[in-house]
């Protein structure tokens, strides 16, 4: 009865399975775009970046401004190189895409990167967020120009909460250039959650944030110095700007959404189309406006002006390490090795001590899968056979070695090879819209 | 009020009380199976969660936690083996009294405790994590250096036999943390000119690696070992009588404090939270109790199994409070919060107060089906965990496959959880303890991170560690801590 249900279920499964995914592929036609594009977001799932993704995604599929929605994947890691560099060597035939603000050129400019926007196609620049100065309401310096005033008197003194590298920094940065001889001792406490605990807990005196987290955080106990926009924003009218108050910096972010080099020209203006459509959709505006975030959109002539001025701008500046800080990984391999001999000194005391055990251990059979589960994983990199194929023989392999290819058990294995193998492409793939190797 | 309303009106539609219990009773069943253990299963299914909102996900999460904790007590009591590390000490008095023709009330008292432990702990999760988080903003970053410092002290000091095996392990695992971008000064590091390793070695590859593949090696080679299952029979032996309550009461509030006091120290999590309330119980025990242990004491099941599940709100606590894991489940779950966009740390109530609540609720809801379904179904419990490896072995190595590779898509974290997975068995051969290494692989760059912000701040002074009260007495704990052993060692040669 309950082996009959299996292979029932193991049939209806594998069935649906191979229907989706045949469907699936029978709806690829040959116009531009025939398959979902894929846009590359070198953060996790949730951030600023990737929300915004998801909004023009969501308004892109309601308004149907495209025959597919995008399809978001997530590259999170080495601030932003690993996302980037892996648009950069994709094929440039319109089917992957980045989305990235300013961290591009910051990344470039500090030398974490090889490439910046120079390697890419830029389609438009999306959304502006602006950033702003805040302080605790218990900080000593409630006025910008008290802050700037103990920078000076005292250089290297006043506390900034950063995230290195990044473009709060440069902002930071940009800021000590507009009185000579200003200099604030920066501090990486790292992304905005940590920042806002710094300054709230005091140890930070300033710290910058965009708009959206002020306005998310204020009631925490947050006063705003100074917003660095070209002219006051809509959502804090009573925040004045950096060119009023006499230090002229202005920073924001926009998302920019870029191509691979050499992407034919006809993609990136329709794509250009797509996002000047989709930051139009009532949906975008309303979402955006939630998030105050300014909808603007730039693109052409005066999107690689905008580009031009921020990389020279960001190069001009210098990130200087100004602390001598501890040699952490030195101090950690000397720790390895004298923890290594130690344990090592002791164990030749007890080397007698032996475990009994009843059955003998079949180290034969843990090598003979770890070879095949390695071979697996040469079929997926090398990438000839495909995931379905390459995992089907991996199941039926290691499941006729560890069965010793007993008759009762055939069956079994290859119906476990057929869930694995076409069942899980099919939920990954269609489902999940992970793709697979 | 609105995110709490949020939080449970979430859970308790269809979608969540199904994925809460699915979670529950996956938990249960590969809590159940020798082998497979908790942290295995979340760190599997957690790719399959980053298309699913963060509440759905956290509700599936959680249920697998609670379930994972307290599966392994069926097989530990039937097969005398534990079905994961937490339920190692019940093995020493459930087997006995199952063979001695009482599986039933072994299994009943297992339960039940479990459930009570669960809720006890929980109650302090729900009146402890807020005021901590509120104090915590007071904390600076050599506060939090020295706090993480002193669980990485804690984990290998009081976690295995050899001391000086569990540092090593511990800094091994600080090394593979350290590849990518220095978030200090922004530069590269160790990273040998591979562009990949720029983000450093992701915690699920790594952890995946160590868990999952070194089992499966060493589940391989036991692959001839017979399992014997003792059938139960009776389900009415397994209620609690009014007696049980009365008897057992005092050795339940003390055997879920202790968890949950143990739970709640950083870095170590349900194998030890049993350990202690089962030698605190047999240290209390009278003459006659005392001579049972070990041979089938009604106490020291009771001990064991309310402890181990009463570490998980115990540990909940500084993961939800201060972002700093309790016990290698935690840290996956850290790991799954800033997957899913949430930064951990004192301000989660702030900003996710919903995501907190969803926790705390649904380790709520999952006990309550934890203990129906034990209750209900550990006759066939115990024949899954019978269910040949040899069908098991092939369906998990592709799953370790596929969610290392759905991480980011890329074949190099596929290549880094093999890597892993060879070193884990290695680990084991060794007799060197896991558990230090992912701790330190998951603390580290939360200590270091803070402790050159702190430099930064004091320009390069370590003086406010000593000067700062609160970093002051963490560190001089450690130092207690690490010392004490030394010194008791010393003592004996003498």
């Amino acid at each position: 009865m309950l082996k009959t249900a299996w292979h029932i279920f193991v049939v209806a499964f594998v069935g649906y399975s191979l229907y989706g995914s045949f469907i699936a592929s029978k709806e690829a036609s040959q116009k531009f775009p025939y398959k979902p594009i894929r846009v590359v977001v070198p953060y996790n799932p949730g951030g600023g970046t990737d929300t915004f993704v998801r909004i023009i995604n969501k308004a892109i599929k309601d308004e149907k401004l495209m025959p597919h929605p995008m399809v978001v994947v997530n590259k999170p890691g080495g601030a932003t190189t690993i996302g980037s560099s892996y648009v950069k060597y994709s094929k440039p035939d319109g089917y992957t895409m980045l989305c990235l603000h300013e961290a591009l050129m910051t990344t470039k400019a500090t030398g974490q990167s090889p490439h910046g926007p120079e390697a890419f196609e830029h389609i438009s620049a999306t959304g502006e967020e602006g950033q702003m100065i805040l302080v605790s309401k218990n900080s000593p310096y409630q006025t910008m120009a008290e802050l700037m005033k103990a920078a000076h008197e005292k250089p290297n003194t006043v506390t900034f909460g950063i995230t290195q590298n990044a473009p709060p920094h440069f902002s930071g940065i940009m800021l000590e250039k507009t009185v000579e001889g200003t200099a604030f001792r920066f501090v990486p406490t790292g992304g905005a959650a940590n920042r806002l605990s710094s300054l709230l807990g005091g140890h930070v005196d300033a710290a910058i944030f965009t708009v959206s987290e002020f306005i998310r955080y204020r009631d925490s106990g947050l006063n705003a110095l100074v917003y660095l926009g070209n002219e006051r924003n809509t959502a804090i009218p009573e925040v004045p700007t950096g060119k009023e108050l006499g230090f002229d910096v202005v920073n924001s972010n926009l998302q920019y959404w870029w191509f691979p080099k050499d992407t034919p020209k006809e993609i990136v203006s329709y794509m250009t189309g797509v996002f000047a459509r989709a930051m139009e959709t009532d949906y975008v505006k309303g979402k955006l406006d939630e998030l105050k975030i300014t909808p603007k959109v730039i693109s052409g002539a005066a999107l690689q002006k905008r580009i031009d001025s921020k990389m020279s701008g960001f190069s001009l500046m210098k990130v200087d390490q100004r602390t001598s800080l501890p040699d952490m990984t030195f101090w950690t391999i000397c720790a390895i090795l004298i923890f290594a001999v130690l344990s090592f000194a002791r164990r030749k005391k007890h080397f007698t001590e032996k475990e009994e055990s009843e059955v003998i251990p079949r180290n034969d059979l843990a090598l003979g899968v770890t070879i095949m589960t390695l071979g697996y994983a040469v079929l997926l990199s090398v990438g000839g056979l495909g995931f379905r194929t390459a995992t089907l023989v991996f199941v039926l392999a290691t499941g006729f070695y560890l069965t010793g290819f007993a008759k009762d058990k055939r069956i079994y294995i290859f119906e476990l090879g057929l869930i694995m193998s076409f069942g899980l492409y099919f939920v990954f793939t269609q489902i999940f819209l992970i793709d697979l190797p | 009020m609105e995110p709490l309303y949020n939080a449970l009106s979430h859970l308790f539609s269809l979608q969540g009380l199904l994925l809460a219990f699915g979670g529950t009773v996956l938990g249960i069943t590969v809590g159940a199976i020798p082998g497979l253990t908790g942290a295995m299963l979340i760190a599997l299914t957690l790719p399959l969660t980053f298309t699913m909102d963060p509440i759905p996900a956290f509700i599936l999460l959680m249920g697998m936690y609670v379930g994972a904790i307290s599966g392994g007590l069926i097989t530990a009591t039937l097969l005398r083996m534990p079905g994961t590390p937490a339920s190692i000490m019940t093995t020493l008095d459930g087997y006995p009294m199952a063979r001695a023709g009482k599986p039933g009330r072994a299994l009943g008292l297992g339960i039940t405790a479990s459930f009570v432990g669960g809720l006890i702990s929980w109650c302090f999760l729900i009146v402890l994590s807020k005021p901590i988080a509120n104090y915590s903003t007071k904390l600076g970053p050599f506060e939090f250096f020295t706090l993480v410092l002193l669980a990485l002290v804690l984990i290998a000091s009081i976690g295995g036999k050899s001391m000086t095996k569990a540092f090593l392990s511990a800094f091994l695992g600080i090394l593979s943390s350290m590849p990518g971008i220095d978030k200090a000064t922004g530069s590269l590091r160790l990273t040998f000119g591979f562009e990949e390793l720029n983000g450093g070695l992701s915690l699920l590859p790594v952890l995946i690696g160590l868990f999952a593949i070194s089992q499966i090696i060493s589940d391989i080679t036991n692959i001839d070992e017979k399992i014997d299952v003792i059938p139960v029979k009776k389900r009415k032996e397994m209620m609690f009588s009014l007696k049980d309550w009365k008897d057992q009461a005092g050795n339940l509030c003390r055997s879920s404090f202790i968890g949950t006091l143990i739970g709640i120290l950083p870095g170590i999590g349900a194998n030890i939270g049993s350990v202690s309330a089962y030698s605190a119980a047999k240290s209390l025990a009278t003459p006659e109790e005392k001579e049972k242990f070990g041979k089938g004491s009604e106490t020291a099941v009771v001990a064991a199994e309310s402890a181990n599940n009463a570490t998980i709100g115990g540990s909940l606590i500084p993961m939800i409070s201060l972002g700093i894991p309790g016990s290698v489940i935690d840290a996956i779950l850290l790991g799954a919060l800033i997957i899913h966009g949430l930064q951990p740390g004192p301000l989660l109530f702030k900003q996710n107060p919903d995501m907190v609540y969803t926790i705390m609720g649904t380790m709520f809801v999952a006990n309550v089906f934890m203990f129906f379904f034990m209750i209900f179904a550990v006759k066939y419990l115990a024949k899954i965990a019978t269910v040949p490896r040899s069908f098991l072995m092939p369906v998990i190595l592709v799953f370790c496959m596929v969610g290392s590779y759905a991480l980011s898509t890329r074949m190099f974290d596929v290549w880094t959880m093999l890597a892993f997975g060879g070193l884990g068995y290695v680990f084991e051969r060794m007799k060197i303890p896991l558990a230090p290494f992912v701790i330190g692989f998951i603390l580290a760059p939360i200590a270091e991170q803070n402790l050159m912000a702190g430099l930064m701040s004091s320009d390069g002074s370590f003086m406010p560690i000593l000067t700062r009260p609160v970093s002051c007495i963490f560190m001089v704990s450690s130092i207690i801590l690490l010392a004490f052993p030394i010194i008791k060692k010393y003592r004996q040669k003498e």
